[in-house]
């Protein structure tokens, strides 16, 4: 297999699926692969179906085209139990386009990692429109208004979630941080996950709100996981390509919980976990959890804080080890790589840096 | 003080492959004999033993996974036929959500049927079973014959009341059906616990027939002679567990052989390399114990949750003086050099009873949690006593929590992995 650069893409075809999904991974590698092989097996399936799906920047749209993010809102676990019957997502852009009279032209992901950055593929295989090569997040933050569409003045309402019961739920809401709250309550009764239609706008707005080749690259990352290399020269090529950096090696010798104070608005209690430096200085970092790493300390100095993308690589596996299935004992590299640069400025920061995880210290990188 | 040799138990490993089948005497990782024959007769291979062996052994461990690998992976194998249904809330609307990912169980699986119900992780009901629908699937189930049938439930790992209510009617309607429910395996993802239960239910007949063979040809080798069989993740259940859970069976033979060459080094903690025809492939064994995970099996096409041994390609790993190999593991590297299938019988041989739990909880409280992990020990505990342990002997050899990325504040998976002692296994008639 090939390891070339492929600059943004133009479509997305079947042959890309596999990659697509382990670079969806890397930018979010909180949850593991329970639903693998069920999503892998239904894209490429639609997508051999239907031929590939054409991905656009938004400036190549005409500006007055509508376009809708989507997204899976909810538990990656739930999601992998009770896996989507096939019209969820299609279902909510429906119910949108009945709720605000409109039809929309493209579809584009919420956030461009984990499952959330297929599942717009799928529907724009089935809807017959273009996926935007865009999104708002750049990786995977727990709420839905930490956007740069949010901080660029739009709203994520009126929005839709279809859950894998049938039902349907639509949210008109002023302040988008009430709508992340009103949802959440009404997607545990929904089963645990449901298709999240939201952020209607035009390409226009996108243009100036979104953050543009999110998608293609995923594909490009993926295909440098799919090789199979020992983790030294994984992390290099992934350094290579992503900007990541290597802060240490070391085992994994304790998981806590309620670690810090909890604030039962955000997904996932705060948990740690602390690994003991195998060689180099012998440091033991400690991991932040909540749902993605947000923090880590390497002998009790800040290292690296949201909104960095902190991730682990099993070193026996030479694979990315999730959140999901971490084991004392598991040997692991700590990869840290900046995000985009909208999430360092004083908004940004205040959105979802350090502070907003209950960690109030200033940002390393802004030190 | 030093131990009597005599007192020193010996224990007998055997692998039967289609091909050939293979049987060591180990004591205390010590090779005493080893006897190979062509086929997979177990009568054959036991007969191979030195009476002074046979006089000395305490218990007989058989792997069987070979056998049932080769069951499945044939298209022609004799697999039974199975019936899948799944309690939802809604079938797919699409084909491909309709079906299994792995052409190897869609080959299995000759009807499918899906009937409205099912709950969430946490257990909360999210429809009531439809019983209208689960007496028309008896009635087309009866009327077509079909004997195996695999049942998952949508949340049966933290609710089993649907899967076990569908399960109850259709032994009802079938009492010789053999049916496979999910909730006796655990873990996450309708595909790979849709994967586990069908293959379980596939794999029945065939099991109890090498089963049969296995315990007639062990009452006449020694009368009242413990037998073992195999599991996945190194370890080993009864044979009349195995006969109701076979799919626990697949992939042993991966783990026995990196449990084998480690029992040979002496050491307890080391990666194992082994060759494999697509290229070396590298394990890990700690305390002695196989390193395992879920949707891990190699080989078979398509996931389980069930555990088996973690394997990885070995690519930059030169050889076991590679001091890049020694940092990256942190600890020694092991190269696998003997016969393979030896391997697997010496591994076999030094195997101890295991049991594994891969659940979702909710807590509230660090309390809390110290009370789930301990209810997860104690039923891991009981569940390694099901699986053959003496009472008593089971410690828990790995325990992970961990917060539920996305899922509500609280959740946590919870994982736990217990093994009965090897040694105190009672001599026949004692």
């Amino acid at each position: 297999m090939s390891i070339g650069y492929v600059g943004s893409g133009k479509s997305i075809t079947a042959a890309d699926i596999p990659a697509l999904y382990e670079g969806a991974k890397f930018y979010s590698p909180a949850v593991g692969d329970a639903s693998k092989a069920s999503l892998v097996s239904w894209l490429m399936d639609l997508l051999e179906r239907n031929g590939p799906v054409v991905l656009v920047r938004p400036d190549a749209l005409p500006p007055q085209v509508h376009c809708v993010s989507l997204c899976v809102i909810g538990s990656g676990a739930a999601l992998a139990d009770l896996p989507p019957s096939g019209d969820e997502f299609v279902l909510a852009v429906r119910e949108l386009e009945h709720v605000m009279h409109r039809r929309f032209g493209a579809v584009y992901p919420l956030a461009a990692a984990t499952i959330s950055a297929l599942v717009p593929l799928a529907a724009a295989s089935q809807l017959d429109v273009p996926l935007l090569d865009a999104d708002g997040m750049g990786r995977t933050f727990a709420l839905i208004h930490h956007t740069s569409m949010s901080l660029a003045g739009l709203s994520p309402a009126p929005l839709v979630v279809r859950g894998p019961t049938g039902e349907t739920v639509t949210i008109e809401v002023r302040a988008s941080a009430r709508a992340d709250t009103l949802l959440r309550s009404n997607v545990d009764t929904l089963g645990g996950w449901a298709a999240l239609a939201s952020y209607p706008c035009t390409a226009g707005d996108l243009r100036r709100a979104a953050l543009p080749s999110t998608v293609s690259r995923l594909i490009n990352v993926g295909r440098l996981l799919l090789e199979p290399v020992g983790a030294d020269v994984l992390v290099t090529r992934l350094a290579a390509v992503t900007g990541c950096q290597r802060i240490g090696r070391g085992r994994i010798v304790e998981l806590e919980h309620l670690s810090r104070p909890s604030d039962v608005t955000i997904p996932a209690h705060p948990s740690s976990v602390v690994i003991d430096e195998i060689g180099g200085q012998g440091r033991l970092f400690r991991l932040e959890l909540r749902s993605e790493i947000v923090a880590v300390f390497a002998d009790g100095a800040l290292a690296a804080a949201a909104p960095d993308l902190v991730c682990l690589v099993d070193i026996l596996r030479g694979e990315l080890a999730t959140l999901d299935s971490l084991e004392p004992g598991d040997v692991v590299d700590v990869l840290v790589m900046p995000a985009d640069a909208i999430w360092y400025s004083a908004e940004g920061l205040a959105m979802v840096g350090p502070t907003s995880h209950g960690i109030p210290l200033d940002h390393p990188r802004r030190r | 003080m030093v131990a009597n040799r005599a007192d020193v138990p010996v224990h007998v490993g055997m692998s039967l492959g289609p091909d050939r089948s293979q049987a060591v005497v180990v004591r205390h990782r010590t090779v005493l004999g080893s006897v190979s024959v062509p086929g997979s007769d177990p009568s054959e291979l036991l007969s191979g033993i030195r009476p002074a062996d046979r006089a000395q052994a305490r218990s007989v461990t058989i792997d069987i996974s070979r056998l049932l690998l080769a069951a499945v992976l044939q298209a022609s194998g004799g697999l039974s036929p199975v019936a899948m249904i799944r309690v939802r809330p809604r079938a797919a609307t699409d084909l491909a959500l309709g079906r299994h990912p792995a052409e190897v169980i869609e080959r299995l699986v000759t009807r499918r049927f899906t009937i409205p119900g099912g709950h969430d992780l946490f257990g909360r009901e999210l429809g009531p079973l439809d019983r209208q629908a689960l007496q028309a699937v008896c009635r087309e189930i009866e009327r077509d014959g079909t004997r195996c049938i695999a049942v998952v439930a949508a949340g049966s790992q933290a609710q089993p009341r649907h899967e076990r209510e569908v399960a109850d009617r259709l032994q009802a309607v079938l009492p010789d059906a053999r049916i496979s429910v999910a909730y006796d395996f655990g873990g996450l993802g309708l595909a790979p616990r849709e994967a586990t239960v069908a293959l379980n239910s596939a794999l029945s007949d065939i099991a109890e027939d090498i089963l049969d063979a296995c315990e007639s040809a062990v009452r006449r080798w020694t009368p009242g002679m413990p037998l073992h069989v195999g599991r996945g993740d190194g370890g080993w259940v009864t044979a009349s567990r195995m006969r109701t859970l076979p799919v626990l069976g697949l992939g042993a033979a991966d783990a026995l052989e990196l449990l084998g060459a480690a029992a040979l080094t002496g050491v307890d903690d080391c990666r194992v390399l082994l060759d494999r025809p697509s290229g070396r492939v590298v394990g890990d064994v700690r305390h002695l114990l196989v390193a395992v995970r879920p949707y891990a099996l190699h080989g078979l096409g398509t996931e389980l949750v069930v555990p088996t041994a973690a394997l990885t390609g070995a690519d930059g790993v030169q050889n076991a003086s590679d001091p890049m190999a020694w940092r990256s593991g942190d600890v020694p590297l092991v190269e696998a050099d003997r016969d393979p299938d030896e391997l697997i019988c010496i591994g076999a041989a030094v195997s101890r009873p295991t049991a594994w739990l891969d659940e979702i909880a909710f807590i509230e409280s660090t309390d809390e949690l110290e009370g789930i992990r301990r209810d997860a020990q104690a039923r891991a505990t009981a569940i390694v006593t099901a699986n053959g342990a003496n009472p008593g002997t089971a410690d828990i050899v790995e325990m992970s929590t961990v917060a539920m990325p996305y899922s509500p504040s609280g959740t946590v998976r919870v994982r736990v992995r217990v093994a009965g002692a090897l040694d105190i296994r009672s001599r026949p008639g004692s």
